[in-house]
């Protein structure tokens, strides 16, 4: 158990910072920050809302930015999510290609590799999106997506993702609802637009209910509306250097509509959260090796009492006590070591039944599978604990009396 | 080779034995006769080093026992005194070669498998050789006993109550057994025994009195 603990440890560290490696600063719509955080960079839990691309490219104009990532999204295809980006997004996690290529035109999307595995999308292959990261969603069927690439697998969040341009998102939404794309979360049945989708391709004049009020007139009037009002979701940003920690996200928090979140902080402090669990868990952990140290005590001291008249045997025919009070101690570290190795075993076992029961889980690597440093303390221990309950057992064979033992046989 | 003066010992103050002295020479037979409970087991414990006596001293080869410390003792044992029980136990998880061999390590004698199939053949078990010993027949069992005491070709073998459980033809058959192999090993032989049957094949007997009164008597 102990193992497990440290494997997942481990693995957490790793994934954290592999995924917010790079990123110094999210910016979103304001509202919770480790939402913000766990949506934009992780891709678990929803967004806190959308903001003006306006708003989000003048930031990353300004001197202390290195560079920022706009990210849109909100639909998603098979519980795996559709994510509008720039080629800036795979680059930062140094993604690579195993088929094809990097989404060119709208409606092109580059698959992560678990993306792929899971629904056998293929290079060409069209699919529709739905609104929404759960299922169930509005089905935008009037657009398909076609698959341009399909990348190699990263032990990164990318593998769970599917990648197109920031035109696509804007495409999808503005042919059927030009709404604000945070309210695309809402139940579909409420959604105005899945009685009037029929009509959406006839006259201009076609009025829908909108709940900003916007027309939906003439295609090109509408994309210009759109370009002053486009949305994205969030930006992921870079300083340039450490002034930018000091300066920019207390002005987006007090000077513009966005919020500014810092990964490492709010990770951390979800850490020292998650610490009271683990915590928790080392000493159930702990007391289950003390509990089974005791019950290699007691299966020693039981089969050393059937087996007296064999060790006085033994002394007979010429082993000497510390002869056989070393194959006592032998008997228990090798019980404890054999111990030890089921345990790591089971641990990895139990890691990878784990992973896959987490859907946006983590990308098990079997070569993670070496020893974490702690695991050595723990072999230790357990050697430890074994010699120790072998102890009284040998001890008593140590002192046993030849004769009446032989006689009493 | 074998000495023993004025040997005694107590479990406790009502249960003292004393015993008489006794000389046997290189090459040469005893058997020690008594009663139940007259201290014949005590007696063998004592000379094989088993126990150690609350006065008298061992000599065994010219050594004396109580000047070897414990770990000497065990392993003087290993290499000079061979015991057959009386009742057959070896090692459970063992084969029967395999006991023979561990018999070997123990004795700090080098490993030596053609001893051991040597010793089984002259017993008529080497077909048994990786046989566990729990399932061999009681017959094969005593014999295989036998082997486990003359293996490391000690100089001294004590036999406990080995005919006890056994009829007449079957007794003369295992004493014969005992004195071949003694021979055999160029050791000598003493058996401890309430089986009068026996006093008709040895020539040197001691007979263990109660209240603590040996007499030496020799046949013929």
């Amino acid at each position: 158990m102990i193992s497990l603990m440290l494997q997942l440890e481990k693995q957490l560290e790793r994934q954290v910072a592999h995924n917010s490696k790079g990123i110094d600063m999210v910016v979103g719509a304001k509202g919770s920050p480790l939402q913000l955080i766990l949506s934009a960079i992780f891709q678990i839990d929803v967004p806190t809302g959308n903001i003006q691309l306006s708003e989000a490219e003048a930031l990353q104009r300004n001197r202390l930015v290195e560079y920022g990532i706009p990210l849109s999204y909100g639909d998603s295809y098979e519980l795996f999510r559709i994510v509008g980006t720039t080629s800036d997004y795979p680059e930062l996690y140094s993604m690579k290609l195993s088929e094809g290529d990097l989404w060119q035109k709208s409606l092109e999307v580059t698959l992560g590799s678990q993306v792929a595995e899971r629904t056998g999308l293929k290079i060409g292959d069209t699919f529709f999106g739905s609104h929404g990261l759960s299922e169930g969603g509005h089905v935008h069927e009037d657009r398909a997506y076609v698959v341009r690439g399909i990348f190699a697998p990263s032990a990164t969040v990318v593998d769970q993702l599917i990648l197109t341009g920031l035109e696509s998102v804007w495409d999808i939404h503005e042919h059927s609802d030009p709404v604000d794309s945070a309210s695309h979360l809402e139940d579909s049945e409420t959604h105005p637009h899945v009685d009037n989708r029929e009509n959406e391709k006839s006259t201009a004049n076609e009025k829908h209910l909108f709940a900003n009020s916007e027309e939906h007139e003439q295609k090109e009037d509408h994309q210009h509306e759109d370009e002053e009002q486009r949305e994205i979701t969030a930006m992921l940003i870079k300083f340039r250097n450490p002034m930018g920690l000091v300066q920019l996200p207390r002005m987006v928090n007090e000077k513009t509509n966005m919020q500014a979140a810092l990964p490492n902080y709010e990770l951390s402090k979800l850490f020292s959260l998650m610490g009271v669990a683990i915590k928790t868990l080392n000493i159930v952990a702990i007391v289950v090796m003390l509990v089974s140290g005791i019950s290699v005590f007691i299966s020693l001291y039981l089969s050393l009492n059937q087996r007296t008249y064999e060790m006085a045997l033994l002394r007979t025919y010429g082993a000497s006590r510390s002869q056989l009070l070393g194959m006592i101690v032998q008997e228990g570290l090798l019980i404890s070591f054999v111990g030890f190795l089921c345990g790591l075993v089971s641990s990895r076992i139990g890691f990878f039944i784990i992973s896959q029961l987490i859907t946006s889980g983590f990308h098990y690597d079997l070569a993670d599978a070496a020893l974490v440093r702690e695991e050595g303390f723990l072999l230790l221990i357990s050697l430890f604990i074994g010699f120790f309950a072998a102890l009284i057992p040998a001890l008593r064979v140590f002192r046993i009396n030849l004769s009446k033992t032989l006689a009493d046989a | 080779m074998l000495t023993t003066e004025s040997l005694s010992f107590e479990y406790d103050p009502a249960n003292r034995f004393e015993f008489p002295d006794l000389f046997l020479d290189y090459g040469a037979d005893l058997l020690i006769l008594g009663e139940s409970g007259i201290g014949k087991t005590t007696l063998l414990h004592l000379i094989s080093g088993l126990l150690r006596p609350k006065s008298g001293k061992v000599f065994i080869d010219g050594t004396s026992l109580s000047t070897l410390s414990d770990k000497q003792l065990d392993t003087f044992r290993g290499a000079n005194v061979g015991i057959v029980f009386q009742r057959p136990h070896f090692i459970h998880s063992l084969t029967l070669g395999e006991n023979l061999a561990m018999i070997q390590f123990l004795g700090k004698k080098k490993s030596d498998p053609v001893r051991i199939k040597l010793v089984l053949d002259g017993l008529g078990l080497l077909t048994k050789i990786n046989v566990h010993p729990h399932l061999l027949s009681q017959g094969e069992q005593q014999r295989a006993a036998i082997a486990l005491a003359v293996v490391n070709q000690p100089k001294l073998i004590l036999a406990d109550e080995p005919t006890s459980a056994l009829d007449d033809r079957n007794c003369i058959k295992v004493i014969e057994l005992l004195k071949c192999q003694t021979k055999r090993n160029f050791a000598s032989l003493v058996i401890i025994t309430h089986d009068q049957r026996l006093i008709t094949e040895f020539t040197e007997t001691v007979t263990l009195l109660p209240m603590l009164e040996p007499t030496p008597n020799t046949d013929h």
